[in-house]
């Protein structure tokens, strides 16, 4: 018998030394958290475009404490007790934090003797409670809910996870096969998302290596549907690269663009939403991902790019 | 409206507190982290990514929570998102299915990484969160977002395709010995 654990050990026996520098791990986070504040006030200024199935609370100020609020803003740009006309503050903290920081807000006088405060839906995962708390008179009107993403309609699996890996890896082999491709390696289409039974669809990725008089290359695809998440764009817009998006005759959004990953790799993304939520991220590389990667020659691109379009706008690549 | 953000920062304690945790658990995620990924580089890159994540939510964190179960989660999801990118998706070791199982530790290595280079991404990361990690059932679905019963469904099925693939039908864990 053999145990799992000591094998994996074993892997482990050419360990390098780590680099890891806790110094620049601190100023990395520093930097991180700066970043995520601009990112919630952003989500906060979404929140209030919402308004409409959140619970508005007047709240009544207690008096001026600054000292106790210096301690948990960060930064404060403009500091003042003195209540500011049409500015608003957004707390984000689990429910115990955000209270305590709520209360020192109202007690520091910033937001005058009286303010609104609106509990804005959160978008993150966790017990996050994000508050929006403004100076009398000055919290967003929410009447519109255009930047809000489509929720689309509410997804149910009609095929089993497994049913849907094979018939979509079986259609990627018949596509690329029926434009005369040498398939090498076959990676299958596997379940492989975060969510996968909180009511929420997963994506299926797959991919398959091709041969060809250059080299190798490969060919991959992604389905999955935007109620789960958003989907990252894999593309690399940048000025000087090929990125574009068009809408489409049937509603879909379509996006091109590439990625050159180092060394001469180059990754082409065609990316399909389409109306009902799906979207396919159909992607080309110049190398193999299987067993010829680093041992043989990069190829081509295996497909042009309309023939990468049409991949990603092929309706069988769905679930 | 100008909205000012209110975050509640980081006291010179808590940043204590966490250069503390980063040095004393930052080689266990590190091997973690190479076992997901099979690549000692980007192993760096994940441990990189999850302590920054953690020294961001470090002074948000309850008492009652466990920055071991926040790290864990957040590592297993870096590398989840990681293998979204095209340029991610991972090569098998060259070989594989040719290689002969002998006495050669070397030889040994390269069919359990490869093994595991071949389970999708999510098995891969829960039989390493139970076998590796040590983390219970429920640790494993806290860390997946998902439930203890796909936890074990997942577990079974990567256990099931590892013993095929090392033509190893002894592999044992110690939970099933």
């Amino acid at each position: 018998m053999t145990d799992l654990r000591d094998r994996l050990v074993e892997l482990l026996g050419d360990e390098p030394p780590a680099p890891h520098d806790i110094d620049r791990i601190v100023v990395a986070g520093r930097r991180a958290r700066r970043r995520r504040n601009a990112a919630l006030a952003a989500a906060g200024t979404f929140g209030a475009a919402g308004l409409t199935a959140a619970v508005v609370i007047p709240v009544m100020s207690a008096g001026g404490n600054e000292a106790s609020v210096s301690v948990a803003v960060q930064p404060t740009p403009t500091p003042t007790p003195t209540p500011t006309a049409g500015q608003c503050y957004l707390i984000s903290a689990p429910p115990q934090a955000a209270k305590r920081d709520l209360t020192r807000l109202l007690h520091s006088g910033k937001v005058g003797a009286k303010a609104d405060v609106t509990q804005l839906p959160s978008r993150k995962h966790g017990n996050s409670t994000l508050l929006q708390v403004c100076s009398q008179g000055a919290a967003p009107q929410g009447s519109s809910d255009d930047q809000q993403p489509p929720a689309g309609p509410p997804y149910r699996y009609t095929e089993k996870p497994d049913a849907i890996a094979t018939r979509l890896g079986a259609h990627l082999r018949d596509q690329v096969t029926g434009l005369g491709l040498d398939i090498t390696y076959t990676r299958p289409f596997a379940q492989e998302s975060s969510n996968l039974d909180k009511g929420h669809p997963s994506y299926f990725d797959g991919n398959v290596d091709v041969h060809e008089a250059s080299g190798y290359a490969d060919i991959g695809v992604q389905v999955t549907h935007e109620t789960t998440e958003p989907v990252p764009f894999t593309g690399d817009c940048t000025p000087d690269s090929h990125c574009e998006e068009t809408k489409l005759p049937d509603g879909s959004v379509l996006r091109t663009g590439q990625v050159k990953a180092g060394r001469g790799d180059v990754v082409l993304t065609a990316e399909v939403h389409r109306p009902d939520g799906v979207v396919v991220q159909a992607q080309e590389s110049n190398y193999p991902f299987g067993p010829q990667a680093g041992s043989q020659p990069h190829g081509d691109q295996p497909l042009t790019l309309d023939q990468l379009v049409s991949l990603a706008e092929d309706p069988d690549f769905t679930f | 409206v100008r909205y000012v953000l209110l975050v509640v920062g980081m006291s010179p304690a808590d940043e204590m507190a966490f250069r503390a945790y980063a040095s004393s658990h930052r080689a266990a995620l590190r091997r973690t982290a190479f076992l997901l990924c099979g690549d000692w580089h980007q192993a760096d890159d994940l441990v990189q990514s999850t302590l920054v994540k953690l020294f961001v939510a470090w002074p948000r964190m309850r008492s009652a929570d466990r920055p071991e179960a926040y790290a864990r989660r957040t590592l297993v999801h870096c590398f989840l998102d990681e293998r979204r990118r095209p340029w991610r998706r991972e090569a098998p070791v060259d070989g594989f299915a040719d290689q002969p199982a002998g006495a050669d530790p070397s030889d040994l290595r390269l069919d359990l990484r490869a093994a595991l280079d071949r389970l999708p991404a999510r098995q891969r990361a829960t039989v390493l969160l139970r076998y590796w990690a040590d983390a219970t059932v429920a640790e494993a679905a806290d860390a997946l977002g998902c439930s203890e019963g796909t936890v074990k469904s997942q577990t079974a099925r990567a256990l099931h395709t590892l013993r095929g693939l090392l033509a190893d039908p002894a592999l044992v864990t110690e939970e099933s010995s």
